[in-house]
């Protein structure tokens, strides 16, 4: 508690003087309404609870107003991410991420929307800035104001705010890691054997057509010859869509690829679900060809073989194969985002990055719509501790949650930069859920200073965001 | 956090201080309760008191908290009979929650053996646990009173108002409507609604007109005989019980129709009401009978002028098709649910094919205040809004409440107990229940509502007991899954 407050209060002062403080404390008992003359022969639990009553709230959540936002964006420990702190009018403030990748002016957009407001009703004020959201990186500002939201609700009320997303389904969060790709399948398996040794239950690896680029005969039409086709066009290859590239994959190709899973599977075993993802920008027919030659690996999951909105050639491609297939991570919303994928049963899994989704209870919500339509549920994350730990709350609520991304495995400051955390950060490949209030840890700003992108400071005042002068209604 | 000083302090007095023994008393409670202050000399006084207070932070310890039992006490008289549901917990905390008003107990005593050792707090995965055992109607009520009673233990063991576990409140006052106070001559009928309603500051207002008001004007009805006594030309009520009466008999199966002479009769009712309390106020018509589509498309087409809120309830809800007709047919809006357990295999048909103009769960039959606010949330995806029926005890009531706070297209709850003083006596006297037509959203834990023991005693049905043990309830004996 005590830690906590004084995460909760950073700027703050100590007025109390040194040697007064129990004289201090008796006084402020009295100004408290603690009436003890009374409870002398009252039972101990009766007294106490007395003499708590009245300071039962780590804030007065009815009067709690929005007063400022300001960002740290950090890199180097993990993907460069703008971290966001919602202020309050009483000392307690409110963390998220923008998504890795992310501008922080998406979350500084919103703050003229927000000043004022009352943190605790986050619905609304989802419902008020989510027409600023929109997919992949975009959705980090509404999203990491959401997660922020969250936290401060869940602070004021000193509640972990898996509690008021109806309460939790499991205690702890199973998680899924991938590791670094190596061209020798015997390498890449021994690395990934790593991961299971540190006791990982669930894995994906990354396998391409970037690993066949220096073997004749396994691509057609390849991005990666001395001549690229994309030479004269406006987009490289990374920047086209895969129905436009072109690229085929040989007998010879998809054989390459299958090595690294036959390599995989006959290192780690079958018992743990083992995912792919990163194959690759290519047409449907491609897909087709190398989920139907990866059915006897087993896959978990295919992941983002295609870009997740060709919802019908994702359909065609689920149908077409026993391989289970995944989408999300760059998808903001459900309605208009993740609805059509799962009314249509176009993918196996979900797989929201609560980071663009919209965050926590919005990804809660994916989840349930999946859920009613019996899809699977995964997390995708790849941002700070601090809304990995906001994707913990939205797993434990939600019931067809699977496992949850943890993409900083090889970085031990990762949990360095929170404070709050009761033991190690991940345990036999789960993450406990936090029961303090709100997310349940706090910015540890000494780390976090070391981490900061070159010319960026810690938490800067951001004045030029007070106000906007738009009419912004979608509709009329 | 010097702010928050005042506001969390609310009633402030000065004794400890000043009281020799209890500074002793309470010192030495400080540290039976594990409390150092000894190390904290020198702290700041904000420290000190969070450490102090750190141990007892809470009304409860949640994750460790247990369902141990569950026991009802069937009340009368409110006006009508509902049995109110106590769910208890190894740390001295009970939750309330009841069966919707006429429901039986036993629709929640069945889920006891589902519950025993249970954490309350983890609403929703119970919920999903016993979603099962509910049906539409009252049997509906035993999932939504023990749902309502998981989010009451579930604030007070945090400490906080249920619509804080919904994701926030969208307003801080909730409108409520003021069902009918009828009479049989369209004057009084509209004198009574006034100066009952209107002048005591409801601003929205329902009334109850049916074709049985209409049994003694000759040439009103058509097919009436059918469903009288023997002998007879009036109608049966529509509240019988008796299979094969009037009452059972689903609408399209009555074969009643309304003549001219009946719809002239009724629309002076309307004529007469709107002419009393004007147009300003929203009017709701309720109850107006069994019969089919075209006699419901007659009626509402007929009353279009007077720009009713909604007419509800014209036929049976699961009627879908002749819904939308209906609703595709007239200008007065059209709104049905209080029947209804559930948005899946419930609401979500009726929304989907845009077959009413409004929703209108009761929270005791829909399965409780979460699923109350999906249902609300999907309606206004849908572009439909929500208004909420509700007809039991306070309990209920305020379990509305919360769900309508946390809701964006809530528009007026019932209020159905405007002049019962049995409904008011099971609440403290300083209940704000209505304030110029609102009910201000409670702050205090849970609910935010607690009962009188002496009411509730006062109030039991003849035979039943005041939370008395259920232990027959205790275990389950069968193989419960939906699936294979």
């Amino acid at each position: 508690m005590s830690e906590l407050k004084q995460e909760a209060m950073p700027t703050g002062e100590n007025n109390a003087a040194e040697g007064t403080s129990r004289r201090g404390f008796m006084k402020m008992l009295g100004l408290g309404g603690i009436s003890l003359a009374g409870m002398i022969n009252a039972p101990i639990e009766d007294v106490l609870a007395e003499s708590t009553s009245k300071v039962n709230r780590y804030s007065s959540p009815t009067d709690l107003k929005i007063t400022d936002m300001r960002i740290a964006e950090i890199t180097g420990v993990v993907f460069r991410t703008p971290i966001v702190r919602i202020y309050t009018n009483q000392g307690i403030v409110g963390h998220g991420d923008v998504r890795d990748g992310a501008a922080k002016e998406y979350a500084l957009m919103l703050k003229s929307r927000l000043l004022g407001e009352n943190p605790c009703n986050v619905e609304r004020l989802f419902k008020k800035i989510r027409q600023f959201g929109h997919h992949a990186r975009q959705g980090g500002g509404v999203s990491g104001v959401e997660m922020a939201l969250w936290d401060l609700a869940g602070k004021a009320y000193g509640v972990p705010v898996y509690q008021m997303l109806g309460g939790k389904y499991r205690d702890r969060v199973r998680l899924y890691a991938d590791t670094t790709t190596s061209p020798d399948p015997h390498e890449f398996a021994q690395r990934m054997k790593e991961r299971v040794n540190q006791g990982y239950t669930a894995l994906k690896m990354d396998v391409g057509i970037g690993l066949l680029r220096d073997i004749p005969g396994t691509l057609v039409n390849s991005p990666y010859r001395e001549r690229s086709p994309w030479t004269y066009e406006y987009r490289n290859y990374n920047q086209t869509e895969h129905p436009f590239t072109g690229v085929q994959i040989t007998n010879k190709g998809i054989d390459r690829l299958m090595e690294y899973l036959d390599v995989m599977r006959s290192t780690i075993g079958y018992e743990i679900p083992l995912g792919v993802d990163h194959w690759g920008h290519f047409g449907i027919e491609e897909a087709i060809k190398i989920h139907r030659a990866a059915e006897p690996y087993n896959l978990a999951y295919s992941e983002d073989i295609i870009p997740w909105h060709y919802v019908d050639q994702w359909r065609e491609i689920t149908m077409s194969s026993t391989t289970p297939t995944v989408t999300g991570e760059d998808i903001y919303g459900l309605e208009g985002g993740f609805k059509e994928l799962i009314d249509k049963r176009a993918v196996n899994i979900v797989h929201p990055d609560p980071n663009t989704a919209g965050g926590i209870l919005e990804t809660k919500r994916i989840g349930d719509y999946a859920s009613a339509h019996g899809i699977g549920f995964m997390h995708h994350h790849a941002a700070g501790p601090v809304s990995f730990l906001g994707a913990v709350h939205s797993a434990a609520a939600t019931e067809n949650f699977l496992w949850l991304e943890h993409h900083a495995v090889d970085q031990p400051d990762f949990e360095n930069l929170v404070t709050g955390l009761d033991g190690p950060l991940v345990e036999n490949g789960y993450v406990k859920v936090p029961e303090k209030p709100g997310i349940g840890v706090e910015l540890n700003e000494e780390v976090v200073a070391r981490y900061l992108v070159e010319g960026e400071e810690m938490f800067a005042p951001t004045p030029e965001w007070d106000e906007i002068r738009a009419h912004d209604r979608l509709w009329s | 956090m010097e702010d928050t000083t005042p506001d969390a302090m609310p009633d402030c007095e000065s004794k400890a201080g000043s009281e020799g023994t209890s500074r002793r008393g309470f010192m030495k409670m400080l540290g039976l309760g594990g409390i150092s202050l000894a190390s904290m000399v020198g702290a700041p006084i904000e420290d000190v008191l969070a450490e102090t207070t750190s141990k007892v932070n809470r009304y409860s310890n949640p994750s460790d908290l247990k369902i141990t039992d569950m026991r009802v006490a069937v009340i009368g008289r409110i006006p009508f009979r509902v049995p109110i549901i106590r769910i208890d917990t190894n740390q001295g905390i009970s939750g309330f929650g009841e069966v919707r008003d006429d429901g039986d107990k036993r629709y929640a005593l069945i889920l006891k053996s589902r519950l025993l050792g249970q954490n309350p707090c983890n609403v929703e995965r119970l919920f999903r646990l016993i979603r099962q055992f509910g049906n539409h109607g009252r049997q509906g009520g035993g999932v939504s009173g023990v749902e309502t009673a998981l989010w009451d233990l579930a604030g007070k063991a945090y400490g906080v108002p249920v619509y804080q576990m919904l994701g926030g409140k969208y307003r801080d006052r909730v409108r409520l409507y003021a069902d009918t106070a009828g009479a049989n001559d369209p004057h009084v009928f509209a004198r009574r609604m006034k100066e009952t309603r209107v002048d005591r500051g409801y601003t929205a207002l329902k009334m109850d007109i049916g074709i049985e008001l209409l049994r003694n004007i000759p040439g009103a009805l058509v097919n009436t005989r059918a469903h009288a006594p023997v002998g007879e030309y009036a109608l049966q009520s529509q509240y019988s019980r008796n299979p094969g009466e009037y009452g059972q008999i689903e609408h399209p199966f009555t074969r009643i129709q309304i003549t001219e002479t009946g719809l002239d009769a009724i629309e002076e009712y309307v004529r007469v009401m709107r002419e009393t309390i004007g147009y300003e106020i929203p009017l709701g018509i309720d109850h107006t009978g069994h019969f089919d589509v075209d006699e419901a498309i007659k009626l509402a087409r007929r009353l279009e002028p007077y720009t009713l809120a909604y007419m509800e309830d014209l036929v049976a809800w699961n009627w879908f098709d002749k819904w939308k007709a209906i609703t595709d047919a007239t200008t007065t809006p059209t709104m049905t649910g209080e029947d209804i357990f559930g948005l899946e295999g419930g609401f979500k048909e009726l929304i989907d094919r845009q077959a009413v103009s409004m929703v209108h769960p009761d929270l005791g039959s829909a399965g409780g205040i979460l699923e109350t606010k999906r249902i609300g949330d999907y309606a206004e995806r849908g572009g439909l809004a929500m208004y909420l029926h509700y007809a039991g005890s306070p309990v209920g009531f305020f379990a509305s409440v919360h769900a309508a706070a946390a809701t964006y297209n809530f528009v007026a709850l019932e209020h159905h107990s405007v002049e019962n003083d049995n409904w008011y006596s099971l609440i403290p006297s300083d209940t704000v229940v209505f304030d110029q037509g609102y009910v201000p959203v409670p702050d205090k834990p849970g609910l935010g509502v607690e009962l009188n023991e002496d009411a509730i005693k006062e109030l039991l049905i003849e035979g039943e007991g005041y939370f008395e043990p259920t232990p027959e309830w205790n275990e389950a004996q069968s193989w419960d899954r939906l699936w294979s």
